[in-house]
């Protein structure tokens, strides 16, 4: 690969992403903000003009994104991986579960393709019972 | 909204759209996406949301507390349902199918 490519394709990347960065914060403002219900709309609804992203190039993104970001909540990757993830004949399911441990309840967001976990998989995940999907 | 008054015996009730619910240890936890709360309701309670989640079109708190105290028969019965269904009526768990 030359220079000239090597240059072009890091560019890309970090274009790339710094925008899936943007759309994260963005969603962690929203829920901040004004909270589930309003990130949820934004996932329901249907933004023509949002440049939308390869499922693959859209996860490895946003697994970078949580190497260097490890306290970045579960919801947020995943309301960003829903929404910027492109349209394509896979159906990418949000979801939030939640599970009791030690009488303290704890909740998680991940995104499937069928049955297949995309993003957010945990050791304990099957322990999970969904209560929303979208 | 005064809650001793909006919550009347022979209005109908249903459970509001933004209420999500599932089931763990046997009792459940309902999730509110409007608040973001999630709520873990206790044996007894779940007992009588379980019989809330069979009647789809909608519920009166008469209904549903005449047939615990007919299998209850305890005095409390009544009262506690209906300070259960107040305070579900406060979180806005449920609304009166006339609400908006």
């Amino acid at each position: 690969m030359t220079i000239n490519k090597k240059f072009i394709n890091l560019i890309r990347f970090s274009i790339l992403h710094a925008y899936v960065i943007l759309v994260t914060l963005f969603f962690k403002l929203i829920f901040t903000l004004y909270g589930l219900n309003f990130l949820l709309n934004i996932l329901n609804s249907n933004i023509n003009f949002i440049k939308k992203v390869h499922p693959l190039t859209l996860q490895k993104a946003i697994q970078n994104l949580q190497k260097f970001f490890p306290n970045l909540k579960c919801i947020y990757t995943a309301a960003s991986f829903k929404f910027l993830v492109s349209d394509s004949n896979q159906v990418y399911t949000f979801k939030l579960g939640i599970f009791k441990k030690n009488n303290k309840l704890e909740s998680h967001a991940w995104i499937t393709n069928q049955d297949l976990i995309i993003l957010n998989d945990l050791k304990n995940l099957p322990m999970f019972k969904v209560i929303y999907t979208n | 909204m005064d809650h001793q008054e909006a919550t009347k015996p022979k209005t109908t009730y249903k459970i509001n759209k933004n209420i999500f619910y599932e089931v763990i240890d046997n009792n459940y936890i309902i999730l509110d996406i409007f608040s973001g709360e999630y709520y873990e309701l206790s044996e007894s309670a779940s007992m009588i949301w379980k019989e809330v989640l069979q009647h789809n079109s909608g519920f009166t708190i008469e209904d549903i507390t005449n047939k615990f105290q007919a299998m209850f028969k305890e005095p409390s019965v009544k009262e506690d349902i209906q300070e259960l269904f107040k305070e579900f009526y406060k979180l806005k768990i449920i609304k009166k199918i006339d609400d908006k």
